[in-house]
């Protein structure tokens, strides 16, 4: 039983008892720039002549951007037990955003799981919800998106020395570890006949991994990536599947918010700053070069029927 | 509601989860609450040792933690048991200091004169215990105890978090795949209800049917 296993474990367990407490993958060390470099948010730009919107109005008699945010998602979301502060590609989107709109990176994060995104957007309790929060058909009836700001695929870890899967369709029969969420629906859509089994956070996914309660644990690319580069007793399957796009939950009777949302983006997109993020948080993770941004607007949704017995 | 029509199989088979795991998780925390208890009244003084700490240990922690524990620790202490039977472990294990303590409670339900009478009448505590203790304290205990089935039930949907697919857990993805919160959370609603008020309804029955009329 390794250090590392023990401080995954410690970790696991801490996770599991508080709500509140942030967790790393309790395994390699975090990267150790705290929030976006400097030199992101000195280039970031701020909203000019932005339209009047009752939620950017909210927002600005705030004085800070009110986020729903993962704090257990490494490389994109993650919060640093030592300093608080939230770390990752997501969390410096949300912070050159708060900038856009304020003139300052202002954000007061709020806590989300899968369960509660439409409902904190819909009551207004968070702003916008910056979260890998899947752009499917069935939220565009209760929330709005901005963005896309990412397409990810998902990509499974297995125990080295497992074979039989080699491909999603293999999936079917078997136990498939994974967190709720985005990586569980993309799951049922592509192996309807998997049985996804669920823990809390992607530390305690791997910990029952080790443990054999499944016989991969799926997640998305980047996530997978950097697991198995921590983890040499895994490894990494060479396909993925359920590419989707990801977007920022808005509030949905607010259209004018989502244009200016997507005026950022498209922003930040052509002067280099969404690569510049990308690179600051994924790729050391990956070490693979920022991917081209799906384009602003195209929510790629096609008219989804009800996941059927089809993959 | 549709939601809950198409998908009604996955969630009556994630309720059959939830149902078992209460009873499995009840009744070995009856065994092991009834075990402990009669430690608690023990004559010696190492099993009242062995009693207390159980009951103070586990009644001190919060649920989660003690099935996190059952799921992720034990398998590095080399005892992997599949998730279900962890579950259940931690259920009861969680439970069943609450038993021991009812169990105390009732027999304490007993006035010491009756069993020193039973005493003067020659009576070993073993026929104390059966002939005068437990026919009274069982019937105060029977509430309590079924209030406990309840906390048992409800707590099964720690499940969920541990990668045990019950009622909870189903209603959960579902909802993050279709975002129909009321009918789902609803139906799981009713679903505990029946499940609890069985429970209820049996504890009433129970005190009806040994009740002492004085």
């Amino acid at each position: 039983m390794t250090v590392r296993r023990v401080v995954a474990l410690a970790a696991a367990v801490v996770c599991a008892t508080s709500v509140i407490t942030a967790c790393g993958s309790g395994a390699a060390p975090l990267p150790s720039d705290t929030g976006p470099a400097g030199s992101l948010l000195s280039k970031a730009p701020v909203g000019k002549n932005l339209p009047a919107s009752p939620t950017l109005d909210r927002i600005r008699r705030n004085g800070h951007l009110t986020a729903g945010a993962s704090d257990t998602s490494p490389g994109f979301s993650e919060k640093n037990p030592l300093t608080d502060d939230y770390q990752g590609f997501e969390s410096d989107l949300t912070q050159l955003l708060a900038k856009y709109l304020l003139g300052k990176p202002a954000v007061e994060h709020v806590g989300v799981t899968a369960d509660t995104r439409e409902a904190l957007l819909q009551n207004n309790t968070v702003d916008v919800v910056i979260s890998t929060y899947l752009i499917t058909p069935e939220r565009l009836k209760k929330v709005s998106f901005g963005g896309p700001y990412m397409n990810l695929g998902q990509a499974l870890l297995v125990r080295k020395g497992t074979t039989g899967i080699a491909g999603v369709n293999d999936l079917n029969g078997r136990k498939v570890i994974t967190t709720a969420g985005p990586a569980v629906e993309a799951l049922k859509k592509a192996a309807p006949n998997a049985e996804p089994v669920v823990f809390q956070t992607v530390s305690q996914c791997l910990q029952a991994l080790h443990d054999g309660r499944g016989d991969a644990f799926v997640n998305n690319q980047a996530v997978a990536i950097a697991q198995a580069k921590k983890d040499p007793a895994l490894e990494m399957l060479s396909f993925t599947y359920g590419a989707s796009m990801y977007g920022v939950g808005l509030p949905k009777d607010d259209p004018a918010f989502t244009r200016i949302v997507n005026d950022f983006f498209t922003e930040i997109e052509q002067d280099g700053l969404w690569k510049q993020a990308w690179e600051d948080n994924v790729t050391p993770l990956t070490k693979a070069p920022a991917p081209t941004p799906p384009p602003v607007g195209d929510l790629g949704i096609t008219p989804a029927p009800a996941p059927s017995a089809s993959s | 509601m549709n939601v809950v029509a198409d998908h009604l199989g996955e969630i009556l088979a994630g309720f059959g989860r939830t149902v078992l795991l209460t009873v499995a998780g009840y009744t070995a925390a009856l065994l092991l609450g009834g075990v402990l208890g009669l430690c608690r009244v023990a004559p010696l003084r190492v099993l009242r040792a062995v009693g207390a700490v159980y009951v103070h240990t586990f009644r001190n922690l919060p649920l989660l933690l003690v099935v996190v524990v059952s799921v992720f620790v034990l398998p590095q202490l080399g005892l992997t048991l599949p998730l279900e039977p962890s579950l259940v472990v931690g259920l009861s294990l969680y439970v069943a200091g609450y038993v021991c303590e009812i169990l105390r409670s009732g027999l304490e339900t007993v006035p010491v004169g009756q069993i020193e009478a039973g005493r003067a009448l020659g009576l070993t505590t073993g026929q104390c215990l059966r002939l005068i203790v437990l026919p009274q304290a069982l019937r105060a205990m029977i509430q309590p105890l079924g209030n406990m089935f309840i906390a048992c039930a409800l707590g099964s949907a720690v499940g969920s978090v541990a990668g045990v697919n019950e009622l909870s857990g189903v209603i959960r993805q579902l909802n993050v795949q279709y975002v129909e919160p009321l009918a789902l959370f609803g139906t799981a609603t009713l679903l505990y209800v029946a499940l609890t008020l069985a429970g209820g309804m049996a504890t009433g029955a129970l005190e009806r049917r040994f009740r002492i009329h004085r």
